[in-house]
Order: structure tokens, then sequence, then C-alpha cells
């Protein structure tokens, strides 16, 4: 027990604990904006808790609500989690780190497994519990709802873990005897994003159509009831908590009989998560690394000095799954989001202004939004230079200037992202078209696209965080994504307020598209220049760096 | 061919001199060991000769370039096999060669004799179309070699190059460190073995503590150290840094 403590502290410590170059302002700078984004996501799940769960529970969809809420929790274990339990049990490169320590593998596994646990039962509760909490206040529960709650925060992971290793072992088995493995997980990956979204969009939408008023939401929990059931355990929470006489036994008594179904088919679910874990974390240790492949075309080949880079520059990406995930599902995100976001702000406008206001106004409102998120494209090229680490002396080191590296990655990343952002622009101009603003809007996106790529590959050098143990805390761990992303994130929400403000006030459409569409070049103009402005001092940057 | 004057260097936030007050001067077709005890500034100052750290103080010219001001022209003059090969994982061997290939411009017909040649040397061969991540430390030392004779450069700089080397490709390098001052160009080297040293260079350079305190040619050394091996030379001068 003692030697497991030892290898599970040793493993926190070496994910979460800050690097001892970082300064203390950075560590500050980066907890507040860690806090200010979880106050703003979770004050918004509140204020749709307060309001969608009383109206539910009124209508008596309260059992339908709490599981919805449980199934949100366990989507998020579930994309975070699979990744977290592939990198750690099966694609993690401290195995043979660990095999030379006088430790049990047994123990060294079960380190592992519950590292992957508890870190996903904090996400669970962080997701979970202010916004669990919230409800009982409003549905002003008895005082087991809260115990029942906190205490079974716990084991709500249980089920999307145990669902996560079902799921990667035998995607794990497929990348075993492929030669490019690691693309499989990442296709993978991004499949189970987009299913996540899909999933959500299908709960949302197919019972009401994202209609967020009393009758939309009593066709949501209508809707809801038969799928209560594929989440069994969580129904058997859910009917615990809200004090169900759900079996004719009495609401005591089947709370009791409710809870221990939850715990027996959770506990159930931990034993297929150890026995699929202890299979990934074995198959781990006769990963094959090396390259067995077939030679083919060995011949050489010219590609100039441009192309070389960039080909490096995707190779580099892919220098692990979890790189490549955080590098290239971003990409997909934005076109997703852009499809969520164009679906749900047409519908939920187009219901509250109940056609008093002119609801093609909503078109810039999802503008702004893209605008918003396009930053979360440009992660490939924002960490560009971290990624790096120490190899980038291999890139100093040849006879290339920092301007045609910078364009060069540049470029790599800019070819994925844009693309993504125009299509992303079509889709939110499909739901209201109008050309002036299809064309001005689309040629703008796809131009702040290519902006914001090369801010974040320039502000990457500035300071590139070089010292790491694992590429992706390049990439996480990485105060120039977060800083320079949030900067950019401000900047798409003055249109986000801009286009909220059109709304509210009335404002004509020709009147609103002049405005928004003046402000979107502005914008674009503003990262141009500062574009400009820090390039100039690229060279500087790059020749300051010491390695 | 180089020209190391006055240079310094201390890292950001440290006060310590890694490098302190360098000069050093090298001749067209000689060998060069760079030697000094562990952390005595031997990378560092390769580092900075190869622009992989910025030069603060001082100036260092590569075939007439300087590395700060005209540092492309310089870095087409030198090869650089560093002590930890910075190569590229996902690459196999051949992507990596056409990699430099194309940034130093060189033919394919080029690239395809030079290689030739030298896998046939490393007996690399088999391995050559297959990917870096598989390769072993030799392996990786030996592709960085061939990496860095690619465009044939004037001036050759390896930093500890014997390490993870088996005899026969150890004696393989010697060979091409020869040939390549044979051909009237340079090599500078740096290691911990002084039999090396003694066996191929044409001069030494023994730093301590960031500072030169002894360059010259090996026999005149031996003949004033009244014919002590190197080694014991070595010792003598920087043997308690």
């Amino acid at each position: 027990m003692r030697d497991l403590f030892i290898v599970l502290s040793a493993m926190i410590k070496n994910k979460y604990r800050f690097s001892a170059e970082t300064k203390k302002s950075k560590k500050v700078a980066l907890i507040i904006l860690i806090a200010f984004a979880y106050v703003a996501v979770t004050s918004y799940a509140v204020m749709i808790t307060v309001f969608a769960g009383s109206i539910m529970t009124r209508l008596g969809y309260g059992v339908e609500f709490y599981v919805a809420l449980l199934i949100m929790s366990a989507a998020f274990v579930l994309i975070f989690g699979i990744v977290h339990l592939v990198s750690t049990l099966f694609l993690s490169k401290d195995v043979s780190f660990y095999a030379t320590l006088p430790v049990k593998p047994v123990t060294v596994f079960s380190a592992k497994l519950l590292f992957v646990y508890l870190s996903e039962a904090v996400i669970a509760l962080a997701v979970l519990l202010p916004v669990m909490l919230t409800y009982g206040i409003v549905i002003k529960a008895w005082f087991g709802f809260y115990l029942i709650t906190v205490i079974t925060a716990l084991i709500v992971p249980a089920l999307p873990l145990a669902l996560a290793a079902i799921i990667a072992v035998p995607v794990m088995f497929i990348a075993g005897k492929l030669k490019h493995r690691d693309i499989v997980p990442l296709i993978f990956y991004c499949v189970l994003f987009v299913g996540c979204f899909v999933a959500y969009y299908y709960l949302m939408f197919k019972f009401n159509n994202g209609d967020i008023t009393e009758d939309g939401l009593a066709a949501f929990g209508k809707g809801m009831q038969p799928v209560v059931y594929t989440f069994y355990p969580y129904l058997s929470l859910a009917r615990a908590a809200l004090f169900e006489d759900t079996f004719g036994i009495g609401a005591g008594a089947s709370v009791a009989a409710n809870l221990a179904i939850f715990a027996a088919i959770s506990f159930a679910l931990i034993g297929i998560l150890i026995g699929l874990g202890r299979i990934m974390y074995g198959r781990s240790s006769m990963y094959d690394r090396s390259d067995n492949s077939k030679v083919k075309n060995a011949e050489f080949k010219s590609a100039g000095e441009s192309k070389s880079l960039i080909k490096r520059e995707y190779s580099m990406a892919f220098h692990t799954t979890s790189t490549a995930f955080q590098c290239f599902s971003v990409l997909l995100l934005v076109v997703v989001m852009s499809v969520m976001m164009s679906i749900m702000l047409r519908s939920t406008l187009g219901k509250v202004s109940e056609g008093q206001l002119d609801d093609r106004i909503s078109i810039f409102m999802i503008l702004g939004t893209i605008c918003m998120i396009l930053p979360s494209a440009s992660n490939g090229a924002a960490t560009s230079f971290s990624r790096e680490g120490y190899g980038l002396a291999a890139l100093k080191i040849l006879p290339i200037d920092i301007k045609t590296i910078l364009k060069a990655k540049i470029i790599a990343w800019s070819a994925l992202a844009v693309p993504c952002a125009v299509i992303s622009a079509v889709i939110a101009n499909s739901f209201v078209f109008d050309a002036t603003t299809f064309i001005l809007s689309t040629f703008a996106i796809a131009g702040l696209c290519a902006a914001f790529t090369a801010f974040g590959a320039i502000w990457d050098l500035r300071a590139p965080k070089l010292k790491w143990n694992d590429p992706k805390e390049a990439i996480k761990q990485n105060t120039n994504v977060t800083i320079g992303q949030i900067i950019l994130i401000l900047s798409g929400l003055v249109l986000i307020i801009s286009s909220t403000l059109f709304t509210v006030l009335g404002v004509p459409f020709d009147t609103a598209k002049s405005v928004f569409l003046s402000l979107l070049y502005v914008y674009l103009i503003i990262i141009i220049v500062i574009d400009i402005i820090i390039c100039k001092k690229a060279e500087y940057y790059y020749s300051r760096i010491e390695l | 061919m180089l020209e190391i004057k006055n240079v310094s260097m201390s890292y950001t936030g440290s006060g310590v001199k890694a490098v302190d007050d360098l000069t050093l001067k090298l001749n067209e077709g000689e060998i060069i060991g760079f030697l000094g005890a562990n952390g005595a500034g031997k990378t560092t100052t390769i580092k900075m000769i190869t622009g992989i750290l910025p030069v603060k103080q001082g100036s260092i010219s590569i075939c007439g370039h300087d590395i700060v001001r005209d540092s492309i022209a310089a870095k087409r003059s030198f090869g650089y096999v560093p002590d930890t090969p910075l190569i590229f994982d996902k690459f196999t061997g051949r992507e990596y060669i056409d990699f430099l290939g194309d940034i130093y411009k060189i033919p394919t017909s080029q690239r395809a004799r030079i290689c030739e040649e030298l896998l046939d040397k490393f007996s690399l061969a088999d391995a050559f179309d297959k990917r870096i991540s598989g390769y072993s430390h030799g392996m990786k030392q030996k592709i960085a070699i061939i990496g860095a004779l690619i465009h044939s450069p004037s001036l050759w700089i390896l930093d500890e190059p014997m390490m993870g080397l088996d005899p026969q490709s150890a004696y393989a390098l010697k060979e091409l460190m020869k040939q390549h001052s044979a051909a009237g160009k340079t090599v500078f080297f740096s290691t911990h073995v002084l039999d090396v040293a003694e066996k191929i260079c044409d001069r030494v350079a023994i730093i301590s503590k960031g500072k030169l305190i002894l360059c010259g040619d090996i026999a005149e050394i031996k003949r004033a150290q009244d014919d002590e091996s190197l080694e014991e030379i070595f010792l003598s001068v920087a043997g308690n840094a």
C-alpha cells in the first residue's frame, strides 16, 4: 500500500505540479484564468439548472432532469477519460522506468488506474456538484439528496470509464497491428468527440427542437423517459436522491434498494474497468515501438525548403497521440461547435423573439461565436515552438532564418484551420442567407483564422515552454496558449455582446449588418497589425532562446 | 575556418560564466580536439558556434561568416553532430536525410551518392527506411553523422561523437574524420576519450571552468611536457578543475 501511494504521488506531482522555472506571476495568472473560466461555465450551468430544473421538476420530470445532469457529467468523463486512460495505461512511456523499480507491476498498474480514476472523479465533481447542489436547493430537496449526491459523485465516473475501457480495448488491438498506430486512436478520439456532440444534439433537439420554454422542456422530459433506462445505474441514483417510492415498498426502503442497485452496478463496472485496464497495461509492455513496416519507395525525394519544413511540422504534431489529438481535434471542434451554435441560437432566438424581432440578426451572434471559438483551432500553431522542446536545437543549427520557419509553421496550421473556419462561416450563413454578409463575413473569418494562427505561432516563439517531460505539457501547461487565446476570446466576446445588443435593442437588419461587418474588419485589421508588430521581433525572440 | 574571439557566456539567471573570454582559431585541414572535464564549457562553446545559444559577448565566425550577423551563410558552412542526436523520431532515416537535403539544397543524386558510401561504412542500410524511433542510441548517432555530412561541410563539429558507437563504427568515424581533414576541411570535436584525441588530432584545446588553458600541436605539447601522455598532461592542467 505504501508503494502504491508513493507511485501515485509521483504520478500526480509529475503531471500537475508547476515546473520549478515557472514564475509565480505566471502561476497566479494561470490559476486566475482557470478559476475565471470555471466560474463562468459553472454560473451558466447553474442558471440553466435553476430555470430548467424547477420547470421540469414541477412537470414531474425531476428524475429525467437529474439523470440528464449525470449523463452530461459522464460525457465529460468519457471524452477526457478515454484519452487519459489510453495514454496512461497503454501509450505511456514510463512503463520501462517503473519496470526497473523494486515495485510490483500490479502496484504500478493500480496506481495508474487510481490516478486516472481520481483525475476523472475530480472532473465529475467539478462539473456535477455545483449544479446538483443548486438543483437540490431549487427543488427544496430532502437532506438525503445532498448526502447521496456528494458521496456518490465519486462513483459516477465508474460508468463512463468502464465504457471508455470497453471501447478502447479493441481500438488498442487494432492500433497495435498497424504501421501508423498513433493515428488510429486519434481518428477514434475525433469520432468519439463528434459522437458526443451528436448525442448532445440528439438529446437537446430531438425531443423539443431546442425549445427552452415550458412546453419544450416538457417535451424534452417526455423524450428522456426511455433514454434514462439506458443509464440504469444513474436512474437508480436519481430515484434514491429524489426520495421516490419506486418499488411500492415505501420511499425509505426504495432509496436503500436503489442505492444498493447503483452501488452494485457501479462496483461491477469498476471490476470491468480493472479487468480491461489490466489487459491494456499488459499490452503496453508488449507494445513494439519499433517500425516493422516493409521498405517502400527507397528513393530520395526532393521537396524544397518550405515543403520540407511543413512536412516536418505535421510530423512533429504526431509526436504522441495526445499531442496529435490536441492539435488536430480542435479543428473539428470549431466546425462542430459552429453547427451546434447555429442550430441552437437560431432556434432559441426565433422562439424568444416570437416574431417581434428580425430574427435574421441571429446570424451575427452565430458569426460572433465562431470568431470567439476560432482561436481554439490554432492550438497546433500556438504550441509549435513549445512542442519542439530541446529538439528546437535541431532547427537552430540549420541554415534557415526564423521568418522561413515561422512561415512554414503558419502555412502548415493555416492550411488546416482556414478551411475549417470557412466551412463554419458557410454553415452559419446558410441558416440566414444574405449575399453581402455571406461573402464579407466568410472572407473576414478566413482572414481572422489565418491571423490568429500567425499570432499563436509568434506568441509562442516569444517565450516557448521548452522544458517538459511529456510533450503534452507543452500544450496543457503552456500559459502562452492560455493567455494568447484569452486575449482573442475576449475580443470575440465584443462581437457577441454587440450582436446581443442588436437583438435586444431591435436594430434593423441592414444597420446591424453594417455595424457588425465593420467591427469584424476592424477586429481583423487589429489582429493583423498586432501580428506585424510582434513578427518584427521574431528574430530577437528566436535568438534569445537558450537551450 | 573557425575563429572564436573573446567569447564569454553566462546563462540567464546564473552569474557563473560557462565560457570565459575564449579565443580560438581553427585552420583548414586540421583535426582539433576540444577537451575538458564535465561542465568545463565544451558543449556551451559548441552550442554558441552552431547558433543554438546566442553569442552575448565576443564574436564567432565560420568561413568568414559571423554566426550572429550572417548566420545562414555560417550555418551552411558546418555540419554538426550533437551529443544527444537531435533528430526526428517520426521520420525514417531516408526522410531525415531528405529533409536535410532540402534545407541544404542538395540534389537527390548527391544525397544518394553520399548515403550509399556512409550507410555501408556504418552498417545502417537495413534500417535506413525504418522509423528513427526504433533506432538505438548508436544508430541515431550514425544517422546524425550522415546528416551532418550530407552537404560536405567545410567545418565538421562533433560533440562527444564516440558515445554509443560500436567499435567498428567508432573506427569508421575516426577514418571519416581523417578523410575530411585530408580533403582540406576542418574537424572540431569534443571528447572525454583522450586516447582518440591523441591518435587523430593535429591540435588539442583544453578548457577548464570556461577558460582555455592550453591549446596547441599535440607533438609540441608533449615535447614541452617531457613526453608525458596526453592523459597525464590533461590531468596536470585540468585534473583538479
